[in-house]
């Protein structure tokens, strides 16, 4: 037995599957060859560590289960076609209790279908909302309905009528129109503002033209006074000068005011004498009557 | 996981709910076989993130395969596993004809070593020591390291290997006859072997 041959009959001299004379041969040969007997209790010790191994097994990894569970139930034992033929049955709540327990184990697993069904499930409640919270119908849509059903079916005189006054209304609804409205309804508010209704300010407006007619009339009536009194003034000196020759006094034109006053107001009908007093309100007056009587009579007039 | 469930004992029951869709039943299998699946897909790769990826792709083949477990055959561990460990096979002679992503794990095993004689925790030692291991089984050439893992780690029988690898009876025995030698030279150069 040589080195050779003992190292090719190692693993069954080991093993103790060798024949009792070459086992006895290999016996023989370990003890003379240093470096062979090395060997052979290396070879045994390795073997001996290698069997440990398979008693000793070592941990798998975290994870581990879940992620084979994953590339299972995902890959093959729920495919997300058959999840999708899944989910109109899901929703309709008729999903039996195995195939349900597949049916999560895909959806824990497979983002995209998780994102599919999270989606379908915010647009049907999404619906819900909207049944829930109605928004306003513009006016103009039943306006609209209704004008075209109205042609269809036979309509009684007041639909028709309306429908008419509908149709006829539509063209005015233009921008210029709204424009215009906004104008009116501004001048309205400025004129309810100033003078608490339409009425009121006819009424104003009425007061104030009277008021300004009757003054001009006095005015009128106290200009011809003062011309009178003037003419008389004058033919009373051309008289006197004519007829008596002399330096003549002059002629009471300052009659007492009372009395003048008095009768002015007592007399409605023009007077002679002259009412120097009586000029000063028309005139004070007369300011406020020559810019405001044009504005006031024509309002007046209208 | 499957907590709204009592355990199915029967296998033959658990497969047949896996198969009408039961996911409470599937995660029952998988939470019984998957640590056993990653072991063995860890010690063919040698690398975590590989070995979680073989295991995931390993159920789901098992899954797809559900079909074809007989009850009457056996138990549904041994066919599982037997189906794990084709795959697994399957997956490493693929990674072997191209060892690129080989030896990783190795490149920093210096350093644990040195890190192991000093720790005081025997825990940490044993843990230690398994990824010194692990990174020996990992410098084995390909064709040894399968018959090795398979025979002393697996446990499995000569001719369960034969059934799975495809090869010769003795082609398998040779093959793990030099890869046990290797391996305990690897080792004895890393200075692990003393202390196994």
């Amino acid at each position: 037995m040589n080195c050779v041959k003992f190292q090719a009959s190692l693993s069954d001299y080991i093993e103790g599957a060798l024949e009792p004379r070459t086992r006895a041969e290999c016996a023989a040969h370990r003890l003379t060859c240093g470096e062979c007997r090395e060997l052979y209790t290396d070879v045994r010790v390795t073997v001996q560590a290698l069997n440990a191994f398979s008693r000793r097994e070592i941990d798998e990894p975290e994870g581990l289960q879940h992620r084979i569970l994953a590339a299972t139930t995902t890959g093959e034992m729920l495919s997300c076609t058959e999840f999708d033929k899944l989910l109109e049955r899901y929703f309709d709540g008729v999903i039996l209790a195995p195939t349900f327990q597949t049916f999560q184990t895909h959806f824990e697993q497979c983002a995209k279908c998780r994102r599919l069904l999270n989606g379908i499930e915010e647009a049907i409640s999404m619906c819900h909302e909207a049944k829930e919270t109605e928004i306003e119908m513009p006016d103009s849509l039943y306006d609209r309905i209704v004008a075209a059903t109205i042609g269809v079916r036979s309509a009684s005189w007041i639909e028709r009528a309306q429908s008419a006054i509908v149709n006829f209304a539509r063209p005015l609804m233009s921008p210029q129109m709204a424009v215009a409205a906004m104008i009116l309804a501004a001048i309205s508010l400025l004129i309810l503002s100033r003078f608490g209704s339409i009425s009121n300010l006819t009424t104003h407006a009425e007061q104030k033209a009277e008021s300004i007619v009757n003054q001009g009339q006095r005015k009128i009536k106290s200009s011809s006074a003062a011309a009178r009194s003037g003419f008389q003034r004058v033919s009373y000196e051309v008289n006197s000068f004519l007829f008596s020759g002399g330096v003549v006094s002059p002629m009471p034109v300052s009659t007492p005011s009372s009395q003048t006053q008095g009768q002015t107001q007592a007399q409605p009908s023009p007077q002679p004498r002259p009412r120097p007093d009586a000029e000063e309100p028309a005139s004070a007056q007369g300011e406020d009557h020559q810019r405001r009587p044009n504005q006031n009579k024509r309002k007046h007039e209208k | 996981m499957g907590a709204n469930a009592a355990l199915i004992k029967s296998d033959a029951e658990l497969v047949r709910r896996c198969r009408a869709g039961d996911s409470a039943a599937w995660e029952q299998v998988v939470h019984e076989y998957s640590r056993r699946v990653y072991n063995l897909a860890y010690r063919f790769t040698s690398r975590h993130e590989s070995a979680e990826d073989l295991t995931q792709e390993v159920f789901v083949r098992v899954y797809r395969s559900l079909d074809q477990y007989d009850s009457q055959a056996g138990d549904l561990a041994n066919w599982l596993m037997r189906l794990a460990r084709n795959l697994v096979i399957d997956d490493y002679r693929r990674r072997s004809r191209t060892p690129t992503d080989l030896g990783d794990d190795i490149g920093d095993h210096e350093y644990r070593l040195e890190s192991y004689h000093d720790a005081p925790d025997r825990g940490v030692e044993q843990f230690e020591r398994a990824k010194q291991v692990h990174a020996a089984i990992a410098k084995l050439q390909p064709d040894l390291r399968e018959c090795v893992i398979l025979r002393d780690i697996e446990e499995l029988a000569y001719q369960e290997i034969v059934d799975i690898l495809k090869i010769p009876i003795g082609t398998v025995k040779s093959r793990i006859n030099r890869g046990r030698i290797e391996l305990a030279k690897i080792l004895r150069r890393m200075k692990v072997v003393e202390t196994l």
